[in-house]
């Protein structure tokens, strides 16, 4: 009995101590032997500036994501866990949530984090005349206020489920103190901070030396416990092979994606191990739902039917890959497991074509009231797979008679060209998204961009009712199956009405040092926990 | 583009005229050119390395039935055989059919280029050296200002205006090129025009254009044709330069600069090697020769070895 | 001098509108459509503070404004001053031009040499094959497969970037180490260039009566060719450099990109890809005045090198 007792009393301790998330303690499991050692990871372009937000390339959040932290982290499979927050309360009727912020953390100056600081960010994310380009995001916000110093709540103007995974998960915290002119500070472009930040995050910035290299050091007084590595390198490489061949001679550590192709030259090394992981993402080919020639509904089942979605897999993926059925992620319950993907299928396509009233013209071209039916395929230069998928389409589009070419435009005007819907189709992925994904931007007819191409991201011009409908309603709906289930729904619809030609989920490899261990990947992105890497002694 | 213009630009107006002149006959120059063009081995070679290229690429079609824009991914990165003497790239197109075909898109962009180059910038240099004064300083004004722009960096972004196609690819090349072509003419119309039989002809009331067309050009022609030879040479690796930073001829349209820069995964250079090896050796070849032929009309032209 | 006012104003005109009229939209860098956050990305600030949206000539005006209070603007990217981006990276370039320049000198000049007193002899054979091979291969493939070799299968050398991330080398002698590489690929393409053109500089310096002459009253062979030939025979390679420097830039765009060389040329192709205005006008300009300065120094050395001619009567 007394056994049993003080069993439960010690698991109570345990819960309590790991709730109150005790500043100074390690994280669980934290083994000091295993600190030490730098690793040396890589990014294609700089970085462009470290001040939150204000940047939405790979390099600056990657590296941000490191020295920054945010109120609520979300854990290995996107739900939310306490990070600056070591717990949070929420009231349904006034929509209110309220924060209580860990004590003693310390910026990386030294000075110590309150709920001002907290404060502070979301103000300048909130702020009409912020320069955040994620300010959307935190339109939700209706009002926020200091309870205490570490006590802050935050009003909603309406009901959103995923405000912790949302806002409260991206939006970092940085210091009020370093940002004296407030907003005027935060809009400044190359500021002192922006290039040498100051964060409460796990690592701390040391050095940014353009375009060569932006280097990061542990930060000992983490209040999760120091990181196990002393450093953190992340160097440029503007280019695939130099990353591969840096990989291979052993100048770099980790490598996030490997080219398919090249993995098995990776997986030669003895020095070198890859790690397979599932990255939260769909390829796609999409065109203008609102181009003429994609407007009937048979001709987009078409060019599912004609597209050899098992090529892609096999042989340009070399397997490491899902066939595509819709914006759904296969490992994710948002999957409708009843969608199958369109088999390659071209006297299905044929047939299809002809029933929407495309007749072979003379010249062996399908041709409708005197138009032929031409398209041009296009995707962004200096990627290695796309130009293979437009032209697996490509090859079997001119096998059913239409005129189909592939084009390699370079990233601005590729994007120019998308947002505006010049594009005939266009080879694109979407990614980075866990369970906590929602796609309203890219398919609620609101987020339609105009002839300018300013608005929104729902470049493929999907428009119907029901799809919005279903769209607000998944943001409104607490009940986690419920809320899976309208995805389920609206996964089978955009399937059967063909808006894109979804093509493949990536599986991804990693190529890494073989003694380079606790690497965890997480479907939202390699660096989940880099903290708790460390090298094999 | 212009950089085998400088080579030539010095020194060949001077004593050359003089041989033209003395030898008389066009047959009598074109077999003393033969002459002394024959004596340089290299230059012999890549004369008939170059002319088969021309065959090939002008009889590709009878070469192969296969459309070399098509492929099957089932054969991909197949070794060479006797189906497939280049063997298979990563899409499992044909890699000789498409070096085939690829060469006469390339050799096409090479000399289309060359030829705009030339007569653009023959007929610049030309107006501007004849006329001289004012005329001359405003256009030599311009050339400086194009010729101080890192053409580079403008190549690419008229490179990036146009739809990537043989044309875009041949305009982007010909846009600079012509610049260092009008100086030399400039500089050669600026000697030849105090030659005596210009002011023969001037004398003679023959019109301007005329004395520039008929005599002076003409009398100019030895630079030009070097420094055209030489600019083939150097488009063809443009040409697989703007391919590398995908501004180039787009797949599947082969060309040897579209197939050396798709070949550049490092797997395919260590593992299927014969995706990039055969491209390249075309494309190092055909510079190889014709940059032969341009160092060996170079000599032959040049009168002051005539004795050698 | 003063003509180099009109000739950088002319410059930038040409630049600036071909630049405008590329189409591409300088606001695509701030958008990822591939990111699960693309949905919510709102630009209408950054169009507003860039002032992409205004016509080509008040755009123009503006940065003009700014050029004659010697300003080159901000960056569109990060917002950095332009001049502190540019002058962040010169250095880079120059070494790695400057060295090409200085190893294909190095080789050039004495097979140009050679070659032209030993003409079609089988040593100027091998000579002028090899150095035509240089200018035979594209640079990104050559520049490859020496990484390949030299630093991938031999291990001799680093693969990227201009300097270790910890070393116990001196700074110098770390960058020297990483420069052998990229600079080698550089060179190889200019030696057939150089050597072609000393060669035929030299074969026609060997033919002029003050050679003969200087032969004929029997000065020993190698004086005639070390102190006369030579000398007068290097004159024109030094204004083909002032004059070349530009595509020098080019070439060296091509190699930075693929030995990750923090230089100019990534700036370049950089802000070109991204649509960064203010920054492609930056380089152009910067490297138009480089130019233009180079061949200042080309003229200079001209001089100097042949007494007969004065600077500033040309």
């Amino acid at each position: 009995m007394i056994k049993k007792l003080t069993a439960i009393a010690v698991a109570f301790v345990l819960i309590l101590s790991v709730l109150s998330g005790v500043s100074t303690a390690a994280r669980s499991g934290f083994d000091p032997s295993k600190v030490g050692g730098k690793v040396v990871l890589t990014s294609f372009s700089d970085a462009v500036t470290m001040t939150p937000l204000r940047a939405n390339d790979q390099a600056s959040i990657d590296i941000q994501g490191m020295i920054f932290d945010s109120m609520v982290r979300t854990d290995f499979y996107g739900q939310p866990v306490p990070g600056l927050a070591q717990r949070w309360t929420y009231d349904d009727k006034s929509l209110t949530y309220t924060f209580y912020l860990r004590s003693g953390v310390k910026w990386h100056d030294g000075k110590p984090f309150t709920a001002n600081d907290v404060k502070f960010s979301f103000d300048m994310y909130t702020n009409p005349k912020t320069l955040n380009t994620y300010k959307a995001d935190y339109a939700d916000i209706q009002s926020i206020s200091v309870v205490n110093d570490l006590t802050i709540k935050f009003v909603l103007k309406k009901k959103n489920v995923f405000f912790l995974t949302g806002p409260a998960n991206d939006g970092w915290i940085f210091p009020q103190h370093l940002f004296p002119k407030g907003i005027d500070d935060y809009n400044a472009d190359n500021t002192f901070f922006s290039r040498h930040p100051i964060g409460t995050g796990p690592f701390m910035f040391k050095e940014w030396k353009t375009d060569e290299r932006v280097v990061l050091t542990a930060n000992k007084s983490y209040w999760n416990g120091r990181p196990y590595l002393d450093e953190v390198i992340t160097r440029i490489l503007p280019d695939n092979n130099v990353e591969a061949i840096n990989l291979l001679k052993g100048d770099v550590d980790f490598v996030q994606v490997i080219a398919p192709r090249t993995i098995a030259q990776v997986e030669k090394d003895s020095d070198l191990k890859t790690v397979v992981y599932d990255y939260g993402r769909f390829d796609y080919i999409g065109w203008n739902n609102d181009n003429p020639l994609f407007q009937d509904k048979k001709v987009r089942q078409a060019m599912n039917y004609a597209m050899d979605r098992q090529a892609v897999v096999s042989k340009i993926m070399l397997g490491r890959a899902y066939m595509g059925t819709g914006p759904m992620h296969p490992k994710l319950p948002q999957e409708n497991p009843n969608v199958k993907p369109y088999p390659l299928d071209l006297n299905k396509a044929a047939q299809l074509l002809a029933d929407a009233g495309w007749k072979k013209g003379s010249d062996g071209i399908l041709e409708k009231d005197g138009k032929k039916f031409e398209v041009e395929i296009a995707y962004n230069n200096g990627n290695v797979t796309r130009p293979k998928v437009a032209q697996i389409l490509a090859q079997n589009l001119k096998k059913l008679g239409i005129k189909a070419s592939v084009r390699g435009y370079e990233w601005s005007l590729f994007l120019d060209k998308q947002q505006k819907g010049e594009l005939d189709m266009f080879v694109l992925a979407w990614g980075g998204y866990d369970a906590t994904v929602e796609h309203f931007g890219i398919f609620h007819s609101s987020a339609i961009p105009d002839k300018d191409g300013k608005g929104g991201n729902n470049t493929w011009h999907v428009h119907y009712a029901k799809v919005d409908q279903l769209l607000e309603a998944y943001l409104q709906e607490s009940d986690a199956s419920k809320r899976i289930k309208i995805y389920q729904e609206l996964h089978a619809f955009l399937a059967d009405e063909a808006v894109a030609i979804f093509t493949h989920h990536p599986k991804l490899t990693a190529g890494m040092n073989k003694n380079l261990l606790g690497v965890r990947i997480a479907m939202s992105g390699p660096y989940f926990n880099v903290e708790d890497w460390y090298w094999k002694k | 583009m212009s950089q085998p213009n400088a080579v030539i630009e010095q020194g060949m107006a001077t004593g050359r005229q003089s041989e033209w002149t003395e030898q008389g006959k066009i047959e009598t120059r074109l077999s003393a050119l033969w002459r002394r063009y024959k004596r340089n081995k290299f230059a012999v070679a890549g004369l008939i390395v170059f002319m088969i290229y021309i065959v090939m690429a002008i009889c590709a079609p009878l070469f192969s039935h296969y459309d070399p824009e098509s492929f099957d991914m089932m054969d991909g990165d197949l070794p060479p055989s006797l189906s497939h003497p280049f063997g298979t790239d990563s899409m499992g197109g044909d890699v000789f059919i498409r070096a085939l075909f690829g060469a006469r898109i390339s050799l096409s962009v090479a000399i289309i280029a060359m030829v705009i180059t030339v007569t653009f910038g023959v007929i610049y240099g030309a107006i501007s050296g004849y006329f001289g004064r004012v005329v001359d300083m405003v256009l030599m004004r311009i050339v400086d200002a194009l010729q101080s722009i890192p053409s580079f960096f403008l190549l690419l972004i008229i490179a990036a205006i146009m739809v990537p196609s043989m044309w875009s690819t041949i305009i982007a090349l010909s846009a600079f090129g012509w610049l260092g072509m009008a100086r030399i003419v400039r500089g050669e119309i600026l000697s030849l025009k105090q030659r005596d039989y210009a002011t023969a002809a001037l004398v003679t009331g023959e019109s301007k254009r005329a004395i520039i067309f008929y005599h002076i050009v003409p009398n100019a022609i030895a630079p030009i044709i070097v420094i055209a030879t030489l600019e083939v040479a150097g488009n063809i690796i443009y040409e697989a330069t703007l391919s590398f930073l995908g501004l180039g001829i787009q797949p599947p349209t082969p060309s040897w600069g579209n197939m050396l820069s798709s070949a550049q995964e490092l797997v395919t250079l260590t593992t299927y090697p014969w995706t990039a090896l055969f491209p390249g050796l075309c494309i190092m070849i055909a510079v190889l020769s014709v940059n032969f032929i341009g160092d060996g009309l170079r000599d032959a032209l040049d009168p002051r070895q005539k004795n050698k | 001098m003063l003509q180099m006012i009109p000739l950088l104003f002319i410059i930038s005109i040409v630049s600036f509108l071909l630049m405008t009229m590329a189409p591409g939209d300088p606001t695509a860098m701030f958008q990822n459509p591939e990111s699960v956050k693309s949905g919510k990305q709102d630009l209408t600030a950054i169009r507003e503070k860039l002032g992409v949206d205004k016509p080509i000539y008040v755009q123009y005006e503006k940065w003009m404004k700014l050029v004659l209070q010697g300003d080159l603007g901000y960056s569109f990217q990060d917002g950095r001053p332009v001049l502190q981006k540019i002058v962040e990276r010169i250095p880079a370039t120059l070494i790695l031009m400057g060295t090409a320049i200085l190893i294909s000198f190095l080789i050039a000049i004495p097979i140009g040499i050679y070659s032209a007193v030993r003409q079609y002899s089988p040593l100027d054979n091998t000579f002028t094959f090899l150095s035509f091979l240089g200018i035979s291969i594209p640079s990104f493939f050559f520049g490859l497969m020496v990484m390949l070799v030299f630093s991938l299968k031999l291990g001799w050398f680093p693969v990227s970037n201009m300097t270790s991330d910890e070393t116990n080398l001196p700074n110098s002698v770390d960058i020297l180490y990483h420069l052998i590489l990229p600079a080698s690929v550089l060179a190889f393409g200019l030696v057939a260039q150089y050597a072609r053109y000393m060669r035929s500089s030299m074969l026609e310096v060997i033919h002029q009566d003050y050679i003969r002459t200087a032969r004929a009253k029997g000065v020993a062979e190698g004086k005639v060719i070390f102190k006369h030939a030579v000398r007068n025979a290097m004159l024109p390679i030094i204004t083909l450099l002032g004059f070349q420097l530009p595509h020098l830039f080019g070439g060296a765009l091509i190699i930075e990109q693929i030995f990750a060389w923090p230089g100019m040329g990534r700036l370049a192709i950089g802000s070109i890809f991204v649509r960064d205005y203010q920054v492609i006008m930056g380089v152009t300009m910067v490297t138009a005045l480089l130019v233009v300065i180079g061949n200042l120094i080309a003229d200079i050395l001209y001089a100097v090198v042949d007494p007969r001619i004065q600077y500033g009567k040309t």
